[in-house]
Protein backbone atom coordinates (compact mmCIF):
# COMPACT_ATOMS: atom_id res chain seq x y z
CA UNK A 1 0.00 0.00 0.00
CA UNK A 2 1.29 3.44 -0.77
CA UNK A 3 0.26 7.04 -1.07
CA UNK A 4 1.99 7.57 -4.39
CA UNK A 5 0.12 8.99 -7.33
CA UNK A 6 -1.55 6.36 -9.45
CA UNK A 7 -1.82 6.01 -13.18
CA UNK A 8 -5.35 5.83 -14.53
CA UNK A 9 -6.49 5.15 -18.03
CA UNK A 10 -9.68 6.84 -19.14
CA UNK A 11 -11.35 7.67 -22.41
CA UNK A 12 -12.01 11.42 -22.60
CA UNK A 13 -13.85 12.82 -25.58
CA UNK A 14 -13.05 9.75 -27.63
CA UNK A 15 -9.34 9.63 -26.84
CA UNK A 16 -7.74 7.19 -24.43
CA UNK A 17 -5.69 9.16 -21.92
CA UNK A 18 -3.21 7.95 -19.34
CA UNK A 19 -3.15 10.33 -16.39
CA UNK A 20 -1.17 10.48 -13.18
CA UNK A 21 -3.43 11.40 -10.25
CA UNK A 22 -3.28 11.67 -6.47
CA UNK A 23 -5.53 9.04 -4.94
CA UNK A 24 -7.44 11.82 -3.14
CA UNK A 25 -7.71 13.90 -6.30
CA UNK A 26 -11.12 14.93 -7.59
CA UNK A 27 -11.81 14.51 -11.26
CA UNK A 28 -12.73 18.17 -11.73
CA UNK A 29 -9.15 19.09 -10.81
CA UNK A 30 -7.73 16.34 -13.02
CA UNK A 31 -9.67 17.58 -16.02
CA UNK A 32 -8.72 21.20 -15.53
CA UNK A 33 -5.06 20.32 -14.93
CA UNK A 34 -5.20 18.43 -18.23
CA UNK A 35 -6.34 21.62 -19.97
CA UNK A 36 -10.02 20.69 -20.19
CA UNK A 37 -11.34 23.79 -18.44
CA UNK A 38 -14.89 23.59 -19.78
CA UNK A 39 -15.98 21.90 -16.55
CA UNK A 40 -16.25 24.90 -14.23
CA UNK A 41 -15.58 24.91 -10.51
CA UNK A 42 -18.59 26.52 -8.86
CA UNK A 43 -19.77 25.34 -5.47
CA UNK A 44 -17.42 22.31 -5.56
CA UNK A 45 -20.06 20.65 -3.40
CA UNK A 46 -22.36 18.96 -5.90
CA UNK A 47 -24.96 21.68 -5.68
CA UNK A 48 -24.55 23.93 -8.73
CA UNK A 49 -23.94 21.63 -11.69
CA UNK A 50 -21.37 23.91 -13.37
CA UNK A 51 -18.83 21.06 -13.49
CA UNK A 52 -21.27 18.56 -15.03
CA UNK A 53 -19.68 16.01 -17.36
CA UNK A 54 -21.01 12.80 -18.87
CA UNK A 55 -19.67 9.53 -17.47
CA UNK A 56 -20.77 6.64 -19.67
CA UNK A 57 -23.47 9.01 -21.04
CA UNK A 58 -24.80 9.86 -17.57
CA UNK A 59 -24.49 13.41 -16.18
CA UNK A 60 -22.28 13.52 -13.11
CA UNK A 61 -20.75 16.46 -11.27
CA UNK A 62 -16.97 16.19 -11.68
CA UNK A 63 -16.45 17.73 -8.22
CA UNK A 64 -18.19 14.68 -6.74
CA UNK A 65 -15.92 12.12 -8.38
CA UNK A 66 -12.61 10.75 -7.26
CA UNK A 67 -10.32 10.56 -10.29
CA UNK A 68 -9.71 6.94 -9.33
CA UNK A 69 -13.39 6.22 -9.91
CA UNK A 70 -13.33 7.01 -13.62
CA UNK A 71 -10.76 4.36 -14.49
CA UNK A 72 -11.78 2.80 -17.84
CA UNK A 73 -14.88 5.00 -18.09
CA UNK A 74 -16.03 6.94 -21.13
CA UNK A 75 -16.00 10.65 -20.34
CA UNK A 76 -17.46 13.50 -22.34
CA UNK A 77 -16.71 17.10 -21.45
CA UNK A 78 -18.07 20.16 -23.21
CA UNK A 79 -14.92 20.19 -25.37
CA UNK A 80 -15.94 16.83 -26.78
CA UNK A 81 -19.52 17.69 -27.67
CA UNK A 82 -19.05 17.93 -31.41
CA UNK A 83 -22.79 18.00 -32.07
CA UNK A 84 -23.63 21.73 -32.08
CA UNK A 85 -27.43 21.39 -31.96
CA UNK A 86 -27.84 22.22 -28.29
CA UNK A 87 -25.37 25.10 -28.46
CA UNK A 88 -27.21 26.63 -31.41
CA UNK A 89 -30.54 26.39 -29.57
CA UNK A 90 -28.99 28.13 -26.54
CA UNK A 91 -27.70 30.84 -28.85
CA UNK A 92 -31.03 31.17 -30.64
CA UNK A 93 -32.96 31.59 -27.39
CA UNK A 94 -30.31 33.75 -25.66
CA UNK A 95 -30.01 31.03 -23.01
CA UNK A 96 -26.73 32.35 -21.67
CA UNK A 97 -25.55 35.54 -20.05
CA UNK A 98 -22.16 35.38 -18.31
CA UNK A 99 -21.72 31.83 -19.67
CA UNK A 100 -20.15 30.27 -16.59
CA UNK A 101 -22.93 27.74 -16.02
CA UNK A 102 -23.46 27.13 -19.74
CA UNK A 103 -21.17 24.08 -20.30
CA UNK A 104 -22.86 22.23 -17.45
CA UNK A 105 -26.31 23.14 -18.69
CA UNK A 106 -25.51 22.14 -22.26
CA UNK A 107 -24.15 18.73 -21.28
CA UNK A 108 -27.08 18.11 -18.96
CA UNK A 109 -29.55 19.17 -21.66
CA UNK A 110 -27.73 17.00 -24.21
CA UNK A 111 -27.96 13.97 -21.90
CA UNK A 112 -31.62 14.71 -21.18
CA UNK A 113 -32.41 14.74 -24.90
CA UNK A 114 -30.42 11.56 -25.51
CA UNK A 115 -32.31 9.74 -22.77
CA UNK A 116 -35.69 11.47 -23.19
CA UNK A 117 -35.94 13.01 -26.68
CA UNK A 118 -39.61 13.76 -26.05
CA UNK A 119 -39.19 14.82 -22.42
CA UNK A 120 -42.34 16.21 -20.85
CA UNK A 121 -42.29 19.39 -18.79
CA UNK A 122 -41.91 17.53 -15.48
CA UNK A 123 -38.96 15.46 -16.72
CA UNK A 124 -37.27 18.54 -18.17
CA UNK A 125 -37.77 20.39 -14.89
CA UNK A 126 -36.34 17.47 -12.89
CA UNK A 127 -33.20 17.37 -15.03
CA UNK A 128 -32.59 21.11 -15.42
CA UNK A 129 -33.14 21.74 -11.70
CA UNK A 130 -29.71 20.12 -11.24
CA UNK A 131 -27.97 23.26 -12.47
CA UNK A 132 -27.87 26.79 -11.11
CA UNK A 133 -27.59 29.94 -13.22
CA UNK A 134 -26.67 32.92 -11.05
CA UNK A 135 -27.63 35.28 -13.87
CA UNK A 136 -31.07 33.67 -13.38
CA UNK A 137 -31.58 33.00 -17.06
CA UNK A 138 -33.71 29.97 -16.34
CA UNK A 139 -36.65 30.68 -18.61
CA UNK A 140 -34.41 31.11 -21.67
CA UNK A 141 -32.69 27.80 -20.90
CA UNK A 142 -36.05 26.07 -20.64
CA UNK A 143 -37.06 27.74 -23.91
CA UNK A 144 -33.92 26.42 -25.64
CA UNK A 145 -34.50 22.84 -24.50
CA UNK A 146 -38.21 23.08 -25.33
CA UNK A 147 -37.25 24.25 -28.81
CA UNK A 148 -35.11 21.14 -29.29
CA UNK A 149 -37.92 18.88 -28.09
CA UNK A 150 -40.47 20.62 -30.30
CA UNK A 151 -38.18 20.28 -33.31
CA UNK A 152 -37.72 16.58 -32.53
CA UNK A 153 -33.97 17.12 -32.85
CA UNK A 154 -32.91 14.09 -30.87
CA UNK A 155 -35.66 11.63 -31.63
CA UNK A 156 -33.66 9.78 -34.32
CA UNK A 157 -30.68 9.28 -31.98
CA UNK A 158 -32.92 7.56 -29.47
CA UNK A 159 -35.16 5.46 -31.68
CA UNK B 1 -9.70 19.68 -3.63
CA UNK B 2 -9.12 17.26 -0.80
CA UNK B 3 -6.04 18.54 0.98
CA UNK B 4 -4.86 15.35 2.65
CA UNK B 5 -3.74 12.08 1.12
CA UNK B 6 -5.62 8.84 1.29
CA UNK B 7 -5.53 5.44 -0.32
CA UNK B 8 -8.28 4.42 -2.67
CA UNK B 9 -9.39 0.80 -3.16
CA UNK B 10 -11.94 -0.79 -5.45
CA UNK B 11 -12.18 -4.40 -4.24
CA UNK B 12 -14.05 -6.95 -6.35
CA UNK B 13 -15.31 -9.08 -3.48
CA UNK B 14 -16.88 -8.37 -0.13
CA UNK B 15 -14.17 -10.48 1.50
CA UNK B 16 -11.48 -8.23 0.05
CA UNK B 17 -13.37 -5.14 1.19
CA UNK B 18 -13.60 -6.40 4.76
CA UNK B 19 -9.96 -7.52 4.73
CA UNK B 20 -8.78 -4.07 3.64
CA UNK B 21 -10.99 -2.47 6.30
CA UNK B 22 -9.63 -4.81 9.00
CA UNK B 23 -6.04 -4.19 7.95
CA UNK B 24 -6.39 -0.43 8.30
CA UNK B 25 -8.13 -0.81 11.66
CA UNK B 26 -5.30 -3.06 12.88
CA UNK B 27 -2.85 -0.29 11.97
CA UNK B 28 -4.91 2.25 13.95
CA UNK B 29 -5.90 3.96 10.73
CA UNK B 30 -9.32 5.12 9.61
CA UNK B 31 -10.84 3.34 6.62
CA UNK B 32 -14.25 4.26 5.29
CA UNK B 33 -16.60 2.38 2.97
CA UNK B 34 -18.05 4.30 0.04
CA UNK B 35 -20.38 3.55 -2.83
CA UNK B 36 -21.50 6.92 -4.22
CA UNK B 37 -19.06 8.79 -2.02
CA UNK B 38 -20.67 12.22 -2.45
CA UNK B 39 -20.99 12.98 1.25
CA UNK B 40 -17.48 11.70 1.96
CA UNK B 41 -16.06 13.96 -0.74
CA UNK B 42 -17.96 17.01 0.54
CA UNK B 43 -16.93 16.40 4.13
CA UNK B 44 -13.33 15.51 3.28
CA UNK B 45 -13.04 18.74 1.29
CA UNK B 46 -14.00 20.62 4.47
CA UNK B 47 -11.69 18.40 6.58
CA UNK B 48 -14.68 17.17 8.58
CA UNK B 49 -13.56 13.60 7.90
CA UNK B 50 -10.02 12.50 7.17
CA UNK B 51 -10.09 8.82 6.25
CA UNK B 52 -6.82 7.06 5.54
CA UNK B 53 -8.53 4.82 3.03
CA UNK B 54 -11.62 4.87 0.83
CA UNK B 55 -12.96 1.39 0.12
CA UNK B 56 -15.21 1.83 -2.90
CA UNK B 57 -17.81 -0.93 -3.07
CA UNK B 58 -19.08 -0.23 -6.59
CA UNK B 59 -17.15 -3.06 -8.25
CA UNK B 60 -18.56 -5.79 -6.06
CA UNK B 61 -21.10 -7.90 -7.96
CA UNK B 62 -24.49 -7.98 -6.24
CA UNK B 63 -24.20 -4.50 -4.82
CA UNK B 64 -25.91 -3.26 -8.00
CA UNK B 65 -28.92 -5.54 -8.02
CA UNK B 66 -32.38 -3.98 -8.12
CA UNK B 67 -34.91 -6.68 -8.84
CA UNK B 68 -37.99 -8.51 -7.66
CA UNK B 69 -37.05 -12.08 -6.82
CA UNK B 70 -38.76 -14.74 -4.71
CA UNK B 71 -41.47 -12.28 -3.69
CA UNK B 72 -38.98 -9.70 -2.49
CA UNK B 73 -37.78 -6.41 -3.87
CA UNK B 74 -33.99 -6.62 -3.48
CA UNK B 75 -31.85 -3.49 -3.79
CA UNK B 76 -28.06 -3.51 -3.49
CA UNK B 77 -26.42 -0.81 -1.45
CA UNK B 78 -24.44 0.59 -4.43
CA UNK B 79 -27.58 1.10 -6.51
CA UNK B 80 -27.91 4.78 -7.35
CA UNK B 81 -31.01 6.61 -6.24
CA UNK B 82 -32.06 7.20 -9.85
CA UNK B 83 -31.64 3.53 -10.73
CA UNK B 84 -33.68 2.47 -7.69
CA UNK B 85 -36.41 4.98 -8.56
CA UNK B 86 -36.62 3.70 -12.13
CA UNK B 87 -36.19 -0.03 -11.62
CA UNK B 88 -37.71 -0.83 -8.23
CA UNK B 89 -41.31 -0.43 -9.44
CA UNK B 90 -42.07 0.89 -5.93
CA UNK B 91 -44.12 4.08 -6.39
CA UNK B 92 -43.50 5.57 -2.94
CA UNK B 93 -39.75 4.91 -3.15
CA UNK B 94 -39.67 6.61 -6.55
CA UNK B 95 -41.56 9.65 -5.28
CA UNK B 96 -39.38 9.99 -2.19
CA UNK B 97 -36.15 9.58 -4.13
CA UNK B 98 -37.15 12.23 -6.65
CA UNK B 99 -37.25 14.75 -3.81
CA UNK B 100 -33.69 13.99 -2.66
CA UNK B 101 -30.92 16.29 -3.95
CA UNK B 102 -30.99 16.81 -7.74
CA UNK B 103 -31.43 14.57 -10.76
CA UNK B 104 -27.70 14.75 -11.53
CA UNK B 105 -26.67 14.19 -7.91
CA UNK B 106 -28.95 11.14 -7.76
CA UNK B 107 -26.86 9.57 -10.52
CA UNK B 108 -24.09 9.32 -7.90
CA UNK B 109 -25.83 9.06 -4.53
CA UNK B 110 -26.63 5.46 -3.63
CA UNK B 111 -29.20 3.74 -1.47
CA UNK B 112 -26.48 2.53 0.91
CA UNK B 113 -24.89 5.95 1.06
CA UNK B 114 -28.16 7.70 1.79
CA UNK B 115 -29.01 5.28 4.60
CA UNK B 116 -25.51 5.56 6.10
CA UNK B 117 -25.35 9.35 5.82
CA UNK B 118 -24.28 11.42 8.80
CA UNK B 119 -26.99 13.98 7.96
CA UNK B 120 -30.29 13.74 9.85
CA UNK B 121 -32.50 13.40 6.76
CA UNK B 122 -31.77 10.11 4.92
CA UNK B 123 -35.22 10.19 3.35
CA UNK B 124 -34.71 7.09 1.18
CA UNK B 125 -35.08 5.05 4.34
CA UNK B 126 -38.68 6.13 4.95
CA UNK B 127 -40.33 3.69 2.47
CA UNK B 128 -38.03 0.97 3.79
CA UNK B 129 -39.13 1.64 7.39
CA UNK B 130 -42.80 1.62 6.34
CA UNK B 131 -42.46 -1.78 4.65
CA UNK B 132 -40.55 -3.36 7.57
CA UNK B 133 -37.63 -4.15 5.29
CA UNK B 134 -34.76 -6.44 6.13
CA UNK B 135 -31.12 -5.46 5.75
CA UNK B 136 -28.53 -7.98 4.58
CA UNK B 137 -25.26 -7.19 6.31
CA UNK B 138 -21.80 -8.37 5.41
CA UNK B 139 -19.73 -9.36 8.43
CA UNK B 140 -16.34 -11.06 8.76
CA UNK B 141 -18.25 -14.29 9.54
CA UNK B 142 -20.53 -14.05 6.50
CA UNK B 143 -23.82 -12.44 5.56
CA UNK B 144 -26.54 -11.96 8.16
CA UNK B 145 -30.06 -10.57 7.84
CA UNK B 146 -31.66 -8.19 10.31
CA UNK B 147 -34.88 -6.26 10.55
CA UNK B 148 -34.38 -2.64 9.58
CA UNK B 149 -35.87 -1.50 12.87
CA UNK B 150 -33.05 -3.32 14.70
CA UNK B 151 -30.17 -1.83 12.72
CA UNK B 152 -31.29 1.67 11.72
CA UNK B 153 -29.86 4.22 12.33
CA UNK B 154 -26.67 2.49 11.26
CA UNK B 155 -24.38 4.84 13.20
CA UNK B 156 -26.02 3.70 16.45
CA UNK B 157 -26.60 0.01 15.77
CA UNK B 158 -24.09 -1.40 13.27
CA UNK B 159 -20.89 -2.89 14.61
CA UNK B 160 -17.62 -1.65 13.19
CA UNK B 161 -17.10 -4.43 10.65
CA UNK B 162 -20.75 -4.75 9.62
CA UNK B 163 -21.66 -3.37 6.26
CA UNK B 164 -24.99 -3.07 4.43
CA UNK B 165 -25.06 -5.20 1.28
CA UNK B 166 -28.74 -5.23 0.34
CA UNK B 167 -32.19 -4.26 1.49
CA UNK B 168 -35.12 -6.63 0.95
CA UNK B 169 -38.83 -5.96 1.26
CA UNK B 170 -42.07 -7.77 0.49
CA UNK B 171 -42.98 -7.13 -3.17
CA UNK B 172 -46.68 -7.33 -2.25
CA UNK B 173 -46.45 -4.15 -0.17
CA UNK B 174 -45.20 -1.75 -2.80
CA UNK B 175 -48.49 -1.05 -4.54
CA UNK B 176 -50.45 -0.06 -1.46
CA UNK B 177 -51.77 3.52 -1.29
CA UNK B 178 -49.12 5.97 -0.21
CA UNK B 179 -48.70 9.57 0.82
CA UNK B 180 -45.60 11.75 0.64
CA UNK B 181 -44.93 15.34 1.50
CA UNK B 182 -41.73 17.29 1.95
CA UNK B 183 -41.83 20.76 3.45
CA UNK B 184 -38.77 22.88 2.74
CA UNK B 185 -37.90 26.43 3.67
CA UNK B 186 -37.55 27.80 0.15
CA UNK B 187 -36.81 25.84 -3.01
CA UNK B 188 -37.99 22.29 -3.53
CA UNK B 189 -34.37 21.11 -3.71
CA UNK B 190 -33.37 21.44 -0.10
CA UNK B 191 -33.19 19.59 3.15
CA UNK B 192 -36.62 19.17 4.71
CA UNK B 193 -38.12 21.11 7.58
CA UNK B 194 -40.14 17.97 7.85
CA UNK B 195 -40.92 15.10 5.46
CA UNK B 196 -43.62 12.54 6.02
CA UNK B 197 -44.15 9.25 4.19
CA UNK B 198 -47.20 7.13 4.89
CA UNK B 199 -48.70 3.92 3.57
CA UNK B 200 -52.15 2.45 3.99
CA UNK B 201 -51.54 -1.28 4.29
CA UNK B 202 -54.58 -3.44 5.01
CA UNK B 203 -56.04 -1.91 8.17
CA UNK B 204 -52.93 -0.05 9.16
CA UNK B 205 -51.86 3.53 8.56
CA UNK B 206 -48.07 3.48 8.67
CA UNK B 207 -46.15 6.72 9.18
CA UNK B 208 -42.46 7.61 8.96
CA UNK B 209 -40.85 11.00 9.14
CA UNK B 210 -37.57 12.77 8.51
CA UNK B 211 -36.40 16.21 9.57
CA UNK B 212 -38.20 16.18 12.88
CA UNK B 213 -35.42 14.66 14.99
CA UNK B 214 -31.80 13.58 14.61
CA UNK B 215 -32.82 10.39 12.78
CA UNK B 216 -35.69 9.38 10.49
CA UNK B 217 -38.40 7.63 12.49
CA UNK B 218 -41.19 5.14 12.08
CA UNK B 219 -44.02 6.38 14.35
CA UNK B 220 -45.59 3.08 15.46
CA UNK B 221 -47.29 4.38 18.60
CA UNK B 222 -48.78 7.29 16.70
CA UNK B 223 -50.07 4.84 14.08
CA UNK B 224 -51.94 2.92 16.81
CA UNK B 225 -53.28 6.11 18.36
CA UNK B 226 -54.65 7.34 15.06
CA UNK B 227 -56.56 4.12 14.51
CA UNK B 228 -58.01 4.19 18.03
CA UNK B 229 -58.67 7.90 18.36
CA UNK B 230 -62.21 9.22 18.26
CA UNK B 231 -60.89 12.74 17.84
CA UNK B 232 -57.61 13.08 15.94
CA UNK B 233 -56.65 16.10 18.05
CA UNK B 234 -56.32 13.79 21.07
CA UNK B 235 -53.40 11.87 19.60
CA UNK B 236 -51.71 14.93 18.14
CA UNK B 237 -51.09 16.20 21.66
CA UNK B 238 -49.11 13.04 22.45
CA UNK B 239 -46.70 13.24 19.50
CA UNK B 240 -43.86 14.98 21.30
CA UNK B 241 -43.79 12.32 24.01
CA UNK B 242 -43.24 9.59 21.37
CA UNK B 243 -40.08 11.17 20.00
CA UNK B 244 -36.81 9.54 21.12
CA UNK B 245 -34.83 12.76 20.91
CA UNK B 246 -35.49 16.52 20.84
CA UNK B 247 -37.02 18.12 17.79
CA UNK B 248 -34.39 19.78 15.61
CA UNK B 249 -34.18 23.51 16.25
CA UNK B 250 -31.87 25.25 13.81
CA UNK B 251 -31.59 28.05 11.27
CA UNK B 252 -33.80 26.16 8.81
CA UNK B 253 -36.74 26.01 11.21
CA UNK B 254 -37.55 26.30 14.89
CA UNK B 255 -38.65 23.16 16.70
CA UNK B 256 -42.12 24.57 17.38
CA UNK B 257 -42.65 25.17 13.68
CA UNK B 258 -41.43 21.69 12.74
CA UNK B 259 -43.86 20.17 15.25
CA UNK B 260 -46.70 22.40 14.03
CA UNK B 261 -46.13 21.29 10.43
CA UNK B 262 -45.85 17.65 11.42
CA UNK B 263 -49.15 17.77 13.33
CA UNK B 264 -50.92 19.39 10.41
CA UNK B 265 -49.62 16.71 8.04
CA UNK B 266 -50.66 13.89 10.39
CA UNK B 267 -54.09 15.45 10.68
CA UNK B 268 -54.43 15.52 6.90
CA UNK B 269 -53.36 11.88 6.60
CA UNK B 270 -55.79 10.78 9.33
CA UNK B 271 -58.69 12.71 7.81
CA UNK B 272 -58.03 11.25 4.37
CA UNK B 273 -57.45 7.64 5.40
CA UNK B 274 -59.27 7.08 8.67
CA UNK B 275 -62.57 6.41 6.98
CA UNK B 276 -61.03 3.66 4.89
CA UNK B 277 -59.51 1.98 7.93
Amino acid sequence: MNHLPQTIQVQINGQVKTLMVRQAELFLDTLRNAGLTGAKPGCKNGDCGSCTILVDHIPIQACQLFSMEVMDKNIMTIEGLIDQTVQKAFEEKWALQCGYCTPGYILNAYALLQHHPNADEETMKQWLDSNICRCTGYQEIIDAVTLLIDRNEYHEHHS
Amino acid sequence: MISFDLQYFQPNTIEDAINIYEQFISENKKPIYASGGTEIISRARRNEVQPDAIIDLKNIPGFHKCEHKAGKLQIGSAVTLNHAATHSNFPLLKTVIQSIATQTARNKITIGGNLASSLPYREAVLPLLLTDSTIVLATPKGAITKNIHDVFPFNEHLKELELMMEVHLDSKLIKHPHFWIKKTKQSQINYPIVSVAAMHIDNEIRIATSGLTANPLRMKQLEKDILQAVEIEDCLDQIESYLPSPIIDDMIAQSDYRLFLFKQIIKDIAINWKGAS
